[in-house]
């Protein structure tokens, strides 16, 4: 009996501790007024000036406010701005809004738009906008709510750069580094609690210039698995997801009657980028006869579940600069054929398994895009070209890429609204680290017709350049252009007010509000 | 009751070695054939275990999957073994520094978690077979080195080696016609279970990723499946079962191995 004593109350210790777990992981019933958004990742930085990942540059767009900002048709507006001037061809002026205040009560002068500037210019600060201020030869203060811009020439795209949100200067100074952790800006919402890897709280700023949001406050959720993040939404306890649902959980989501999804035509764009300086790539009819073996329309269908529209080009239907008519690629295998025969690449036996080569095609370890891979590979053997695909993980695959360790690799531009990107992805001089021309594609028209649309601040003309560029590398075909993929919102029904933006901002969240039928 | 489990492992065994062996002519579609629009087909008449997300025919899947399973569970228990086999005699035979040396490897080794270190190493060195291979042959030779060297222990000091090493024998006489065909039988039975364990470590692997690329490969399958386990849950519980099955094969005859080669137990039969 002695040595039972010991045991019994050990016992009674695990049965405590095992209570304790099991009530803990109870989770709580939601606030109300709250709502809690889905994420797939995690944001790294939330500050406007340093944040590179898209959900840090989301949740951005509600902390902070930009001097210009764009609206849901990727218009730009002015934002902090009651207006501007363009006195000279390298001059802006803006006048601030009287009134804004931080979200520590300090109002928003002239002072903290340059502080903000002066630190992406900084290149010590390693800010990923760097480049896009690099025409900027002065930033002068007139006076508390005045400020002037002056660059080096004409630079069209400029004024598209100015949407990053401006910070108080005095608590960015004090905070250094750590002003990532915990911002603070003159959005409709303002910084309450981050939990790394698990969750970002925001409450609703009630001194907002715009009028207090109708939410009490908004919750990021981390939640990486596809099959998870399904479920909670299913379960309530998330209530709406941003382009985070896979397609093959669509069908379930649409059955259930407490869920409401939203559609919208996107802009974000996938593509197969070439490596150019690969032997059989470099051959513009290989690349063209590839393009044709494609088969778009069936992976559209069968694997992405009717949510993308086919491409033909990095600027989306919606953009002033988009140009349609442009050489397409729909699916004709036996033009595929021919052209390799022209090109002097013959199938050794026809419809046998031998190929007429070999390539490589890099992808991440995104399931979704391992399996299209693998469509890929099965749609390119039809035509005797025999496809390796391999999946890496993120940092391996995208270092590669950057260093042109590559044959053919796919991934999709997010968010795209000023047409200058293809002055950051095919001019001859942005191979990187300085730009995105991962491909190192050369052509001289291209590169002066880039330069030419940096400097040209007439819309119209502009849009002419950019749709010459658009015919050229259709024809070129540096990239195979994939499709734009539908944006998708999936949320609790009951929730009002929530539209999609181009680059996928939830700066919409300020008009957000739960009508009376919410659970 | 033990030798019956013993023979069903044994069954399950030679099911799935002639499996991986004929699996060209058994399965009935090639593998890699798809059929996008009957992606996530449930198993049906023509394609008995039902279709992926692509519409591949999983049956055909799951029987070239064993073949990597094979070679995997093969090369990797052979390489670890003749490694083991070599260290492990080495190290009981000479003892002193010898023994010291790789014990304290051993020491070190045994310090890692075995599956971590082997995501750790096809992380490094990249998804393939090859890799896959070599991350578990880098722990997987551990445990035969220890028992080799324990039985070592106990034969280099029984009557009949003394006797050898009187005789003149030489070093290498005594360990491989002496010594080691007496102390196999731990062996062997350590290699059956280790079958289990590596096939079932090549499933991890490959369910994290880090497996085969291009072959089917039941975690991979496993894994894939995972993500449709609402829409399609037949896609990870074939694969599943496979696995299952295997595991429990190899289990079961080393089980029966470990009795039937247990030389106290044949002493003990023999008296009662």
């Amino acid at each position: 009996m002695s040595r039972k004593g010991p045991l019994n109350w050990r016992l009674f210790l695990l049965g405590i501790c095992l209570l304790c777990l099991i009530v803990s992981s109870c989770q709580k019933k939601p606030e109300e007024n709250v709502l809690v958004i889905g994420l797939e990742g995690n944001p790294t930085n939330l500050d406007p000036r340093l944040a590179t990942d898209a959900y840090s540059v989301r949740i951005d767009s509600i902390i902070f406010n930009g001097l210009m900002k764009l609206d849901p048709r990727a218009n730009l507006l002015p934002n902090l701005t009651e207006k501007y001037e363009n006195p000279t061809p390298t001059t802006y002026r803006f006048y601030l809004k009287k009134g804004v205040k931080f979200h520590n009560g300090r109002e928003l002068t002239a002072p903290d738009v340059k502080y903000t500037f002066e630190t992406i210019r900084d290149p010590s600060f390693k800010s990923p906008h760097l480049n896009s201020f690099e025409k900027l030869k002065a930033i002068k203060i007139v006076d508390e709510y005045t400020i002037e811009f002056e660059l080096q020439e004409p630079f069209a795209p400029f004024l598209t750069s100015l949407v990053v949100g401006i910070i108080p200067r005095d608590i960015a100074e004090q905070e250094g580094e750590k002003f990532g952790q915990h911002p603070m800006g003159t959005g409709p919402f303002k910084f309450r609690r981050w939990v790394p890897g698990s969750r970002i709280e925001l409450d609703a700023n009630p001194d907002y210039y715009e009028g207090l949001p109708r939410l009490d406050a908004v919750v990021f959720k981390v939640v990486p698995n596809d099959t998870t993040r399904v479920f909670e939404l299913k379960k309530g306890s998330v209530h709406l997801l941003q382009n985070s649902v896979p397609p093959d959980s669509m069908d379930i989501l649409e059955e259930d009657p407490g869920i409401e999804i939203i559609r919208k035509d996107g802009i974000n764009y996938s593509y197969i980028g070439f490596n150019l300086e690969d032997k059989i790539l470099s051959n513009k009819k290989v690349r063209q006869a590839i393009a044709y073996a494609l088969n778009r329309e069936e992976i559209i269908e069968y694997l992405l579940k009717g949510l993308a529209v086919p491409a033909t080009g990095l600027l989306a239907p919606s953009n002033w600069a988009y140009e349609g008519e442009v050489a397409r690629y729909d699916y004709r295998p036996e033009t595929s054929r021919k052209l390799l025969d022209e090109a002097g690449y013959l199938d050794p036996d026809g419809e046998g398994p031998k190929s007429r080569f070999k390539l490589s095609y890099r992808t991440s370890t995104n399931r979704l895009r391992q399996r299209i891979g693998e469509v890929l590979a099965r749609q390119l053997r039809e035509v005797g070209i025999e496809l390796e695909t391999r999946s890496y993980e993120w940092g391996t695959f995208f270092a590669d890429i950057k260093s042109g360790n590559f044959q053919l690799y796919t991934l999709t531009w997010v968010g795209i609204t000023e047409p200058d990107i293809y002055y950051y992805v095919f001019h001859s001089s942005s191979v990187p680290p300085q730009g995105a021309n991962r491909g190192r594609y050369k052509n001289e028209e291209i590169d002066r017709l880039l330069e030419e649309g940096r400097r040209c601040l007439e819309q119209d003309s502009r849009k002419e350049i950019y749709s010459r560029i658009q015919k050229i590398l259709a024809e070129e075909l540096p990239y195979i252009s994939l499709w734009y993929s539908t944006n998708v919102v999936a949320q609790t029904k009951g929730i009002q007010g929530f539209e999609i933006y181009p680059g996928g901002e939830f700066t919409s969240l300020k008009e957000v509000y739960f009508t009376q039928e919410q659970p | 009751m033990k030798n019956r489990f013993a023979i069903i492992g044994l069954v399950v065994v030679i099911i799935f070695a002639l499996t991986a062996i004929f699996a060209p002519i058994l399965a009935p579609y090639d593998p890699n054939q798809q059929e996008l629009r009957e992606g996530f087909g449930s198993p049906r008449q023509g394609h008995l275990l039902g279709q992926d997300r692509l519409g591949r025919d999983i049956l055909s899947r799951i029987i070239f999957g064993s073949r990597v399973s094979v070679l995997v569970g093969i090369s990797t228990v052979s390489i670890s073994l003749l490694l083991g086999l070599t260290i492990g005699s080495l190290a009981g035979y000479y003892g002193g520094a010898i023994d010291e040396l790789f014990m304290r490897v051993i020491d070190i080794l045994l310090a890692f978690p075995g599956i971590l270190l082997a995501i750790f190493m096809t992380a490094i060195l990249g998804p393939s077979l090859r890799n896959v291979i070599l991350a578990l042959c880098v722990l997987g030779w551990v445990g035969y080195a220890r028992i080799v060297r324990g039985q070592f222990l106990s034969v280099r000091e029984r009557e009949y080696t003394l006797s050898v090493k009187a005789l003149g024998a030489s070093d290498l006489r005594v360990i491989l016609r002496h010594i080691i065909p007496n102390i196999l039988s731990p062996v062997i039975v350590e290699a059956t279970f280790g079958m289990a364990a590596v096939i079932l470590a090549e499933a991890s692997l490959s369910f994290l990723g880090l497996g085969t690329q291009g072959m089917p490969s039941w975690g991979a399958m496993l894994s894939e499946g995972a993500e449709f386990l609402e829409v399609a849950p037949h896609l990870s519980t074939f694969p599943g079962c496979a696995i299952i099955l295997i595991v429990l094969g190899f289990n079961f005859l080393g089980d029966g191995l470990r009795d039937w080669l247990d030389p106290k137990k044949v002493v003990v039969s023999r008296l009662s």
